[in-house]
């Protein structure tokens, strides 16, 4: 019997309820996929992509349990009557979270893991192992400890691990969110090679598709429990990119979103454009100027105070095995600054802001927070001064309810109970989890628990908070209104925010200034623009870092003689030159 | 990925899911290593003082573990694997106590098994207690031949036995029962269970 | 990293875990059984031995890390040579303590015993590594490999576990949860609560990497291809059959020569 030749993915219909729950998380998907496409699948949060996901192999709902309605066929077959370990050769899924998805010890064990399982004989094990580690480019580390290798090379490996099994499909769910920007590039490549090689189809969900845009044969929006809008990138961004970004509040392409408000003044960028690249200077010079505004506004000012934010002098960090993890540090940042701390993992980043919270000491040079040295004050009295949230809210709850967590540090602080209650009815309001009181910080969801973080941090009223990572991963939504909440929170109560991060649409919206760490040292210290300009530059190293598009957007721009802001953002940026068409 | 709770957790019957063989491993990975580092720096100051007899203060804080295995997914067997995974991994982990470990954590492991086993392995707070108690009953019969109490007479014997059994149970029991509450109100755990097809008849 | 374990060429290292933990299992019988605390003497030299020329191990620190045992055992000894229901008189008296020879006996017997079964797991760890263990528990003894799987996830867990641990204290410190942690209520509720956090990452983790797991065949078959030969050098083999002898031997005598010590009160020579 000939089976349809092209299509090798179809879902009709599909429901699913989680067990126990009124409400599906799958409300009538329908989805047709063909051989050899690549699709990016976006959606909000708890729009149930990962279910969706996991419906093709079966693991939704054979471990999971609950209900199930519609019909899902996966390379012919329906993998509610076929054994998962049948389906793993016809569908490989790879995970977000590098650690966790991992199984074993050694590369090679992790490769051969399903093959093991599958009962290959063992030639046929080796040989498949060599092939696929040489298909991600690992095959030099066979027998390396898989906890010694880089975030990008786990990912590599667990790609590595499902392609052994030949399978036709490859699913990658939110692959690279965990990656700093090297390990992202690292994979989306292989897997841009792999498509090449392979007559491979592949499914990636994404949070966001700026990078990957270009790629993708096509492009497929959740929301509720359905596809809304499939169709090629160009046609989805264009016909619904508004409705993308504003309603669902996911990310689109900066240059998609500075072409959707050309189009709103009926002025067409074809073909649509997804990147920076794809935009053509466009003869705008004359009119812009009217209305742009020349420069970057001043740094706001700030009443100069005795003591500096952060002084640091010299400071140097080594551990107990000897690892130089920074080395001669010294730098001033002042009261008020908002900086951004940026460089590849393992740059020496994270330990620098521990330092500065005071988890650490310097084995080297004086380090001065808010005027107190870190040698000769007591944790206790820096933690008055500094606030730190981390990269996972769950490491850093300290209560049963969402309530208490918050209290602890005021009370821990001995104000009277009517202050507390005042301060913590406040900040749930102001970051909108009032009614959550009684929840257990870790039943939260993700947006929550991140907000909760936050919230608790600041509610004990530090003079400088560090943020680590604190909109990655996030929808655009969510990642803009907790900016928004910081913007506010960092006028009226005049905090100092060191922001370590990748984003740097983030760096170009909220920073006024940057530090590039590599291998332990300061490498770049000024504002964003500069930063950009000089990564920019031909045959300069990139110090692991991106430049957003919409700053190369500004670039073209303003050589072509428009006066636009250097660190503006597309929607602004379309606006300018939009009007200059009116 | 997370379901309501029942007392039974509704973890698809007796049968043991890959979460579950890997959650025994975790537990006994946490276990070991927060009694490596943590309790017995503690323990081995009051057996310092105390001698073995210090067992009854810090073995409550070692037989919690496999007690919030069990609690958490309730079938047969969970608390003796895990009890001696726990063992096992703090002898890997170079704990001074080494094969004495092993022998008191098998047989406190069954002891665990026989209070659940008394309850029909129902996660309720006193199957948990039952299971510390014979945990207590279990690590106390291994202490007192490992350390030739036997030797002392009952005098000695009966109170020790009924001390770490009381211990065990009490502090034991509840606090795994605590943690086991907490763990579950966080939502995290579940799952699990046969589905079902609603739009086909078969 | 976090276990004992250090790689090395000696005989130990390279002979099989399974030869290993009979070995361990052996030594430790021997001691639990024997009632002449020369037997024990003797076996705990033997142990030590061991772990010295056959696992190449550091004297200095192999003792090292015994010290807890040192202070177990020695208070054990004081323990018994005052408490021990003896018949005999007493060769000591310190104030209102009787010191007597039987009991001096049996807790030297005592002492070696536990000092054995302590330094025999710790050669053991220092010898073995954990991967190995896992493999040959499934090929050597056949364990089904699902359930050696639990033993495998401790072993992933461990690093992990190390960092996140050290995450969650820090994070709880700059909140004002620090080490300083005063009185008993606050130090339960530290440990409650840094336990409910490692468990609940620890689920959350687990979950995720049950589902890369099955979504890869686990358990689709009872035995899976192995991929790794299992070395079992003779001498390892031996090794562990030496030892065998020697407690099937000393059991022998007792039951040859009536000598229950081991069931009733074992007296000194």
């Amino acid at each position: 019997m000939k089976r349809e030749v092209d299509e090798i993915v179809r879902v009709s219909g599909l429901r699913y309820w989680y067990p126990g729950s009124e409400d599906p998380v799958l409300d009538g998907v329908d989805l047709n996929l063909n051989r050899g496409e690549m699709a990016v699948l976006i959606g909000p949060s708890g729009c149930g992509k990962s279910t969706l996901m996991l419906t093709l192999n079966g693991i939704v709902p054979k471990t999971v349990g609950g209900k199930i309605a519609g019909e899902v066929i996966v390379d012919g077959t329906d993998p509610l009557d076929h054994e998962l370990a049948e389906m793993a050769t016809r569908v490989g899924l790879v995970f977000q979270d590098p650690d966790s998805q991992l199984a074993t010890l050694l590369v090679r064990d992790e490769v051969a893991f399903g093959l093991q399982n599958l009962r290959f004989s063992r030639e046929e094990i080796e040989e498949r192992t060599r092939w696929a580690l040489e298909l991600v480019g690992l095959d030099d580390l066979l027998m390396r400890d898989v906890f010694s290798l880089s975030g990008g090379q786990k990912q590599r490996l667990a790609i590595a691990s499902v392609l052994a099994m030949r399978p036709p499909i490859m699913v990658l769910d939110e692959p690279t969110a965990n990656l700093d920007p090297a390990g992202a590039d690292e994979v989306l490549t292989v897997i841009g090679d792999l498509r090449g090689r392979l007559d491979l189809t592949v499914i990636i969900v994404e949070h966001d598709i700026t990078l990957l845009a270009a790629q993708a044969d096509r492009l497929l929006v959740m929301d509720e429990g359905k596809i809304q809008f499939s169709g090629t990138p160009r046609d989805v961004l264009r016909a619904n990119g508004q409705t993308i970004r504003d309603e669902l509040g996911l990310w689109i392409p900066q240059a998609s979103e500075f072409a959707l408000e050309l189009e709103a003044a009926g002025r067409s960028i074809r073909p649509f454009p997804l990147s920076g690249n794809e935009v053509p200077i466009l003869p705008v010079a004359t009119a812009v100027s009217e209305v742009g505004a020349p420069s970057d506004p001043p740094p706001a000012s700030q009443p100069q105070r005795a003591d500096p934010a952060v002084l640091s002098d010299g400071v140097g960090f080594a551990y107990p095995d000897g690892t130089q993890a920074l080395s001669e540090v010294s730098v001033e940042i002042d009261r008020g600054e908002t900086v951004a701390l940026l460089g590849r993992n393992g740059s020496g980043k994270s330990t620098l802001s521990y330092l500065l919270a005071g988890l650490r000491t310097p084995t080297t040079g004086n380090l001065e927070i808010c005027g107190l040295s870190v040698t000769k004050s007591s944790a206790r009295q820096l933690a008055r001064h500094v606030g730190y949230v981390f990269q996972y809210p769950e490491h850093q709850f300290v209560a049963e309810t969402v309530w208490d967590d918050l209290a602890y540090g005021p009370r821990r602080a001995g104000l009277d109970e009517a202050e507390v209650e005042k301060r913590v009815s406040d900040i749930l309001a102001m970051f909108s989890l009032t009614g959550y009181e009684r929840r257990h910080p870790l039943a939260l969801s993700m947006g929550q628990k991140r907000r909760l973080s936050v919230a608790g941090t600041l509610i004990t009223r530090p003079d400088v908070l560090i943020l680590d990572e604190p909109t990655t991963g996030q929808d655009r939504k969510n990642a803009l209104a907790l900016l928004g909440l910081l913007g506010e929170l960092r006028a009226s109560l005049g905090l100092t925010l060191l922001i370590i991060t990748h984003d740097m649409r983030l760096v170009a919206r909220f920073c006024e200034r940057t530090i590039v760490l590599d291998c332990g040292r300061i490498v770049f210290d000024g504002g964003p623009g500069a930063l950009f300009t000089r990564i920019a530059e031909p045959g300069a190293d990139d110090m692991g870092l991106r430049v957003p598009d919409q700053w190369k957007l500004a670039r073209k721009l303003r050589s072509s003689g428009a006066q636009v802001r250097e660190l503006a953002d597309p929607e602004e940026l379309g606006r300018l030159v939009a009007g200059a068409y009116r | 990925m997370n379901a309501g709770s029942s007392t039974n957790r509704g973890t698809g019957g007796y049968r043991y899911r890959t979460a579950d063989i890997l959650l025994v491993g975790a537990i006994a990975a946490v276990g070991g290593v927060v009694s490596a580092y943590v309790i017995v720096p503690w323990a081995k100051f009051i057996e310092g003082l105390l001698g073995p007899f210090g067992a009854v203060f810090d073995n409550p804080f070692f037989i919690f573990w496999p007690i919030v295995a069990a609690l958490l997914i309730c079938k047969p067997g969970v608390g003796v694997v895990t009890s001696v995974l726990t063992g096992a991994v703090e002898v890997l982990v170079g704990s001074a106590d080494g094969s004495i470990v092993l022998i008191v954590t098998l047989l406190q492991g069954l002891g665990v098994e026989l209070g659940f086993l008394i309850f029909r392995y129902r996660a309720t707070l006193p199957a948990a207690i039952a299971a510390g108690a014979g945990a207590g009953l279990g690590a106390s019969i291994a202490l007192l031949y490992v350390f030739g109490f036997f030797q002392l007479g009952t005098a000695v014997q009966i109170p020790f036995i009924l001390a770490l059994m009381a211990g065990d149970a009490i502090i034991g029991g509840l606090l795994a029962w605590a943690i086991a509450q907490g763990v579950i109100r966080t939502g995290v755990w579940g799952g699990g269970g046969a589905y079902q097809r609603v739009d086909r008849q078969s | 990293m976090i276990f004992v374990y250090r790689p090395g060429d000696s005989f130990l290292h390279r002979a099989d875990s399974i030869s290993k933990l009979v070995w361990l299992i052996t030594a430790g019988a021997f001691v639990l059984v024997a009632g002449q605390w020369q037997v024990s003497a003797t076996v705990f030299v033997a142990v030590l031995l061991s772990g010295i020329f056959l696992g190449r191990l550091d004297a200095s620190e192999l003792l090292r890390r015994m010290i807890p045992l040192w202070i177990i055992a020695l208070w054990l000894f004081c323990l018994f040579s005052v408490l021990y229901a003896a018949v005999t008189d007493p060769v000591l008296k310190i104030g209102p303590l009787s010191v007597t020879g039987e009991g001096i006996s049996y807790g030297l017997a005592i002492a070696f015993r536990v000092l054995t079964l302590g330094s025999s797991a710790l050669i053991f760890a220092a010898t073995t590594d954990p991967r190995r263990l896992v493999n040959e528990l499934i090929s050597v003894l056949k364990l089904p490999y699902r359930l050696a799987y639990a033993f495998y996830s401790a072993l992933r867990f461990l690093p992990l576990l190390h960092n996140e641990a050290r995450t969650i204290l820090d994070a709880r410190a700059i909140r004002g949860q620090g080490y300083p942690a005063k009185g008993v209520a606050e130090r339960l509720a530290l440990l409650r609560g840094l336990t409910v956090s490692l468990l609940a990452g620890a689920i959350r983790r687990v979950q995720i990497t049950a589902v890369a797991m099955d979504s890869r065949g686990f358990g689709a078959y009872p035995t899976r291809t192995e991929i790794e030969d299992v070395h079992r050098p003779a001498g390892g083999i031996v090794f562990a059959a030496v030892w065998v002898v020697a407690l099937v031997g000393y059991v022998i005598v007792f039951v040859v020569f009536g000598d229950h010590s081991f069931l009733r009160t074992p007296v000194g020579t």
